[in-house]
């Protein structure tokens, strides 16, 4: 078995609600903490998580999307999008506060079929 | 095979908990090794040695007690995710001056680089509840 595998994180719901999309976001930085080789993903309501302007003090929840820039300083580069869940919800790339890559539903599965470990939040 | 199991739901609230013993159960009965079970999020609950379900429900914490000592089986319940909720050690209770402990003999409290070190060393890691 190889020490180092790939990981794919999916994040798949919003961002409050539940406590799915902190969380993911914890395992995300310990895993490039450990230097594995690590994506993210988002789709579904999970792309509500990259929105810019989150302001959850009203619900007494923490900004969880100020850490998503520490991606970027954990050297995690390959964070990715899927565009059908963008347009279905009427975003752009230039409403998420962090640059990814956009890809179609056919690409998303191809990236799934890649990893060695996928990780569903 | 050498499996490992993310377990995020909390018993009596979804089924995760209940599908993923069942699981750890079957692949034991098969042969299979269970490398390490990884309780996060709401799974912490999981490991509560106060559950107190009424006596003729399924006491899933005591089962998983049960089977991780007679299996001997590396439980780890994410330190971060159960101190928020509530699940604490002797060790915590003493560092945060609680009034009382309540984690479950066999588990231990570590952290997330637990999960990342099951998905490196197992054949499979499998997501229960999310």
């Amino acid at each position: 078995m190889s020490d180092n595998k790939s990981f794919l994180i999916v994040n798949r719901k919003a961002p409050f609600g539940s406590a799915f999309a902190k969380e993911a976001l914890d395992v995300g930085l310990i895993a490039a903490a450990f230097g594995q080789k690590l994506s993210l993903l988002f789709m579904d309501d999970g792309v509500y998580q990259l929105l810019k302007n989150q302001n959850p003090s009203d619900i007494n929840q923490k900004n969880s999307s100020q850490t998503l820039p520490m991606l970027e300083m954990y050297d995690v580069k390959d964070i990715y999008v899927e565009a059908e869940s963008l347009q279905a919800r009427n975003l752009q790339s230039e409403d998420l506060l962090i640059s990814v890559q956009i890809i179609d539903s056919q690409a998303t599965a191809e990236l799934i079929d890649q990893q060695d470990i996928l990780l569903n939040f | 095979m050498k499996y490992s199991l993310a377990i995020y739901g909390a018993p009596y609230s979804s089924q995760a908990a209940d599908t993923a013993f069942s699981f750890a159960e079957a692949a034991i009965a098969r042969g299979h090794e269970i490398y390490r079970l990884f309780f996060y999020l709401d799974g912490v609950h999981n490991a509560s040695n106060l559950a107190t379900p009424p006596q003729d429900e399924n006491d899933l914490p005591a089962r998983w007690r049960e089977l991780i000592k007679t299996q001997n089986i590396d439980a780890v319940v994410c330190i971060a995710a159960g101190l928020r909720r509530g699940l604490l050690d002797e060790v915590e209770q003493q560092r945060y001056e609680k009034t009382g402990n309540n984690l479950s003999e066999g588990f231990t409290l570590s952290g997330l680089g637990q999960l990342i070190d099951a998905g490196t060393h197992s054949d499979r890691l499998i997501t229960f509840g999310a």
